[in-house]
């Protein structure tokens, strides 16, 4: 459990870690070192140099607007699970935030470094997509966005380049409720499943539901995480259900006919984790109705 | 020897009571000195290379790259190892391969076998040199299972046997077939133990070795559970004669029986500060630790035959132990278990037919309760399995062959002696906390609902001490070792402050608290003025097997201890009486000072007895010796030279039930403990905090290894399971809440009235969970044949697909 060798550098602004990455072909950030550092001291990784921006005022805010929240990159999951900004305007993100890993990974990982990582089973992931989040990043050239559907390209791939940082993330606020539900063997672990689901419903007296939203996210995909276009599509469309039963039925046609892939891993197989997809997405269903009815999940 | 002190119970200051340890504020603090904590003056370190393949024959080894780095002293490999000790011999096995040393020579037999060894001015250039190390290894073939491993043509662990069978025995009590012929009913399956830990220690092997020049003298630091022992087993592989060696175990981050195969690396480590002349640390990492050794996986056909109200007439039992290699305690898991397998019933009809099969897994190791979580697994399993088919309540088939408490002593088919104990009320009293009736009710009511709410009942016995008979039984000639004893030392020191030396290293257990309590209430002082010491040191003497093992602390170490305050006691009072002019038998003792009955006024202090006895010489009363040091033995007397037909092989059984409440998800069949009980008679208590303690905890290794912790390979033999996210450790997160429940029928045979605690509920909680997730998922017809209960495994289960 001991790293390879590595040169250690602590970066005093964005522009200096930015020349610190472009000296370095092998260089890597380092924020709250929560995925790094384990991947180093078991050999997966082993980054010629570290750039240490873990002390970048800059990149530790949490700025919330009428329509959206910013999140600077160095706020950990504890912080981003205890703003009350965030627990206001995008609730969603700080339920996420409390079902990463155990207290001391929350105390120390951040939300830009687990956005570039992007472990296909990481908790944010699902729930940003839901939440149309858009990805600043800083680089050489200046500045540019992304929204985070396009930012993740895949399991631990991203839109970022070498000499780039993720410097904030843009979560725009929503109407409505939302959920997420994590299938893990511990609950430390990374799930086996994910899913992140969001609704804006009219429930009338009679029970008929109304839906003005709806957005769904599975991760722990062999892929990545992604929408579920056309479920979310089919829902959409039909516009009105006469009862939550006739949605639920609906979803759960479609979730068991999706075509999802999944990797088998030493506590789930392939197939349990296709199994329990199906299951996840019709229990976060749930989880969601009975939010919008103004109950608690 | 039964000592005076046993029959005060009631008025003691401090057995009994829940006093506060004497440890916890050392460890918080973090002072309380683990093996990696301390140094010697110029310290240097090792790291060890492991071989990547389960099995294959090392072509070349070449250090010469690594030797070159700065910084890095020597690199030891087998070639030297084998020059310089002999090959390790197994403890009980018929056939001794002669081919494996410390380090691998020629061949690689499991992933992660030592290989070379780095000594290095740092820790980090003795990691940093193992990437230059050349090994050209050339892949053999694998086998896992140890059926497989029996068949002609399989590959062979060790080519000079010509078989991977290192022990094959029978052995029958009664009349079996006549039981099978008699039956009413016979049930059977095949079972599977897994390969686990019951408890990861938190801290992984570290050895410290230094051989001292100027006092041609060995010293070696290391959490050895067993030092005892491996004393004799150095002399033996270094050379080194153990006059001239001193082991000093400072106290363990954790043990769980792990710790008992330490001694292979405090040889190694030893040997590399022999050649290098300079003290050498080894700290593992924690993949080096969960490379093994671990408890091994073994296949059990079992067979039980009933009368159709569900009287045990029998059992018969055939089982494959797969022991990876190593073969130094292969069958160690074998005869512990068969002899103490008819549990809390009568069973007089057993047999058993085992083999000890070499693999290409990892060594195994003495863990927590050993073969016995397996053995109450098969037989509570099998019960389970005949109450259903009789259509008889498990808890009442479970009462209705229980031995009684009017029947104790009870002597087993093997001869154990169950000293005392009532398991129909330890059964009762578990039921009556759950609530069971109105329980039952509950799950017919909630499984119309379409909940799957499973009970799960298991009763078992906690043996404790051992005569150590199962490493003989099988094995033709005069056994190594009988008889289970441990030695300590109480002394007094001048100025009346007392100082105990345990024979049994301190790993987490509340020993050295219970000591304490146990030598002021001998001695009648303030608890403040006795120090136990936290670190064992050889040179203060010991037993052969001196060691913290084979639960034996409550029994022979608490006996060593108060035996020696006693006789100390008895040497002060004889110097009182001379210096008081008062009859011994007049005298007593209360805050260390020692009076007349008859006359109070006649009285002295320990502190100035103790000036007397070291410093006024000619005031020691004559025939004794000057000085308060006392150091005896103490063996427990049931113990006797086990033999075939009576093994005789643990000498006190606690025992105890445990009742799981589960519920199984019927979707995404995730196990919910909903309520867990656990009832225990554990005889008498020293500390009821830390007996609860260890109760709860072991309970809770045992739950570990039903619901999460399994070592996974694949068909090459590579260890998936090399960090804490694959080796699923629980949490305080998953960790259920456990109620306690406590009855006490003191043991006879032991000072205090004590009997074993710490293994019990890793023994019994397996079963119970196993019991409950049957009893949940019945209505799928699912069986429970091992563990652990993952969600995947159970759905493969309801699906068929397993």
């Amino acid at each position: 459990m001991y790293p390879k060798p590595f040169k250690y550098y602590r970066a005093s602004s964005i522009s200096e870690a930015i020349e610190m990455l472009e000296e370095d072909e092998g260089a890597k950030l380092i924020g709250g070192g929560q995925s790094l550092v384990p991947m180093m001291k078991l050999g997966i990784l082993a980054p010629s140099a570290l750039v240490d921006i873990g002390r970048l005022k800059e990149l530790k805010y949490i700025r919330a607007s009428s329509d959206s929240v910013i999140i600077g990159a160095l706020v950990t999951h504890s912080e981003v699970e205890e703003s009350g900004d965030i627990i206001e305007k995008v609730p969603l993100l700080a339920q996420a935030a409390s079902l990463i890993g155990d207290t001391q990974i929350r105390d120390m990982g951040t939300i830009g470094g687990s956005v570039a990582h992007a472990d296909p089973s990481a908790d944010y992931l699902p729930n940003l997509l839901v939440l149309n989040a858009r990805v600043y990043i800083s680089g050489r050239s200046g500045k540019r966005e992304m929204p985070i559907a396009e930012f993740i390209q895949g399991p631990f791939m991203t839109g970022l380049d070498h000499n780039e940082i993720v410097e904030s993330i843009k979560v725009p606020t929503y109407k409505g409720v939302a959920h997420y539900e994590k299938f893990s063997i511990r609950r430390q672990d990374f799930g086996l499943v994910n899913v992140s689901m969001l609704a804006d419903f009219k429930i009338s007296e009679t029970g008929s539901i109304g839906v003005n939203d709806f957005r769904v996210a599975i991760g722990g995909l062999e892929s990545g995480p992604r929408r579920l276009g056309d479920i979310e599509k089919a829902v959409l469309d039909r516009e009105k259900f006469d009862t939550f039963q006739s949605l639920k039925d609906m979803i759960r046609s479609m979730i068991e006919k999706e075509e999802l892939s999944f990797q088998d891993t030493l506590h789930g197989s392939a197939k349990y984790r296709r199994h329990l997809a199906n299951v996840m997405v019709v229990r976060t269903l749930e989880q969601v109705y009975i939010k919008a009815r103004g109950g608690v999940a | 020897m039964q000592l005076e002190l046993s029959k005060q119970s009631g008025e003691y200051s401090y057995i009994g009571k829940p006093i506060e340890r004497l440890e916890d504020f050392r460890i918080v603090r973090g002072t309380h000195g683990y093996t990696d904590d301390l140094s010697f003056a110029d310290q240097h370190y090792a790291a060890i290379l492991h071989s990547p393949y389960a099995h294959a024959k090392i072509k070349r080894i070449d250090v010469s790259k690594a030797l070159q780095l700065p910084g890095v002293v020597y690199v030891l490999t087998g070639d030297e190892v084998k020059a310089r000790t002999p090959p390790i011999t197994p403890r009980s096995a018929q056939k001794a391969p002669k081919s494996h040393y410390l380090l691998a020579v020629d061949k690689v037999r499991y992933m992660g076998e030592p290989v070379a060894v780095v000594v290095a001015k740092d820790k980090y250039t003795a990691y940093d040199a193992l990437d230059l190390i050349e090994v050209e290894y050339e892949p053999l073939p694998v086998v896992l299972d140890p059926i497989d491993a029996l068949k002609p043509g399989s590959p062979l662990i060790y080519e000079e046997l010509g078989t991977n069978e290192l022990i094959y025995d029978k052995f029958e009590f009664g009349d079996v077939d006549g039981a099978f012929k008699k039956a009413d009913v016979i049930v059977k399956d095949r079972f599977k133990s897994h390969r686990y830990l019951s408890g990861v220690p938190l801290e992984p092997y570290v050895v410290n070795a230094f051989y001292d020049k100027a006092r041609d003298e060995l010293t070696i630091y290391a959490p050895d559970q067993q030092p005892g022992r491996t004393l004799q087993t150095l002399e033996r592989m270094l050379g080194v004669p153990a006059s001239k060696i001193r082991i000093i175990t400072p106290p363990a981050g954790g043990a769980f029986g792990q710790k008992l195969a330490i001694w292979q690396y405090m040889a190694i480590i030893s040997l590399a500060s022999i050649i290098t002349g300079k003290p050498v640390k080894w700290v593992q990492t924690r993949r080096e630790n969960l490379y093994g050794p671990h408890r091994p996986s073994s296949i059990m056909d079992a067979e039980l035959a009933l009368t159709k109200d569900g009287r045990i007439l029998g059992m018969r039992l055939h089982e494959y132990l797969a022991d990876g290699n190593f073969p130094y305690v292969a069958g160690l898991y074998a005869l512990i278990k068969f002899g103490n397998m008819s549990g809390i019933y009568k069973i007089r009809n057993v047999s058993y037919e085992y083999h000890s099969v070499a693999t290409n897994y990892p060594p195994i190791v003495q863990n927590s309760g050993v073969g016995k979580p397996f053995m109450n697994f098969v037989l509570e399993r099998l019960i389970d399995i005949a109450a259903r088919k009789l259509n008889i309540d498990p808890a009442e088939i479970r009462l209705r062959n229980a031995i009684d408490r009017s029947e104790m002593p009870y002597v087993t088919f093997s001869g154990e002696i169950y000293e005392s104990g009532d398991f129909k009320k330890t059964l009762s009293t578990a039921l009556e906390m759950v609530n069971y009736k109105q329980l039952r009710e509950l799950q017919a009511k909630l499984r119309k609902e379409g909940r799957y709410i499973g009970i799960g009942i298991a009763c078992g016995v906690e043996p404790g001490t051992s005569n150590l008979g199962y490493y003989s039984l099988s094995k033709p000639g005069e056994p190594d070792f009988v008889g289970s004893g441990q030695l300590a030392t109480v002394e007094m020191l001048p100025g009346g402050s007392v100082k105990v030396f345990m024979n049994a290293p301190e790993i987490g257990t509340g020993h050295a608290t219970t000591l304490a309590q146990v030598v002021s209430d001998s001695l009648g002082v303030n608890i403040s003025t006795v120090q136990v010491d936290f670190f064992y040191d050889s040179t203060t003497g010991n037993l052969g097997y001196a060691g913290t093992y084979s639960n034996l602390f409550n029994d022979v170490c608490v006996g060593a201890v108060a035996k020696a305050a006693e006789i100390l006691k008895q040497r002060l009072f004889k110097a009182a009486s001379q210096e008081l002019k008062v009859d011994v038998d007049d005298l007593e003792v209360k805050d260390g000072v020692v009076y007349s009955r008859s006359d109070p006024s006649k009285r002295i202090s320990y502190k100035d007895l103790s000036y007397i006895m070291y410093n006024r010489l000619l005031k020691v009363p004559k025939g004794e010796d000057a000085g308060l040091r006392v150091t005896t033995s103490y063996l427990d007397p049931y113990a006797k030279w086990p033999n075939k037909k009576d093994f005789n092989i643990q000498l006190t059984h606690a025992n105890s039930t445990h009742i799981a409440v589960v519920e199984v998800d019927p979707e995404t069949y995730r196990v919910k403990v909903l309520d867990y009980v656990v009832v225990h008679d554990v005889g008498n208590v020293i500390n009821p905090k830390i007996v609860e303690g260890l109760a709860i905890g072991s309970t809770l290794c045992g739950v570990a290894g039903a619901m999460y912790e399994e070592f996974k390979f694949d068909e090459n033999g590579t260890n998936l399971s090399l960090t804490f996210e694959e080796y699923l450790v629980p949490t305080a997160m998953e960790a259920p809440e456990i109620k306690l429940g406590e009855i006490r029928s003191p043991a006879p045979n032991t000072v205090l009235g004590t009997k074993a605690v710490g293994e019990g509920g890793t023994i019994t909680s397996g079963s119970a969970i196993a019991s409950a997730v049957e009893d949940a998922l019945s209505p799928f017809g699912v069986k429970i044949t091992e563990l652990p209960v993952l969600p995947d495994k159970l759905f493969n289960l309801v699906k068929g697909d397993a």
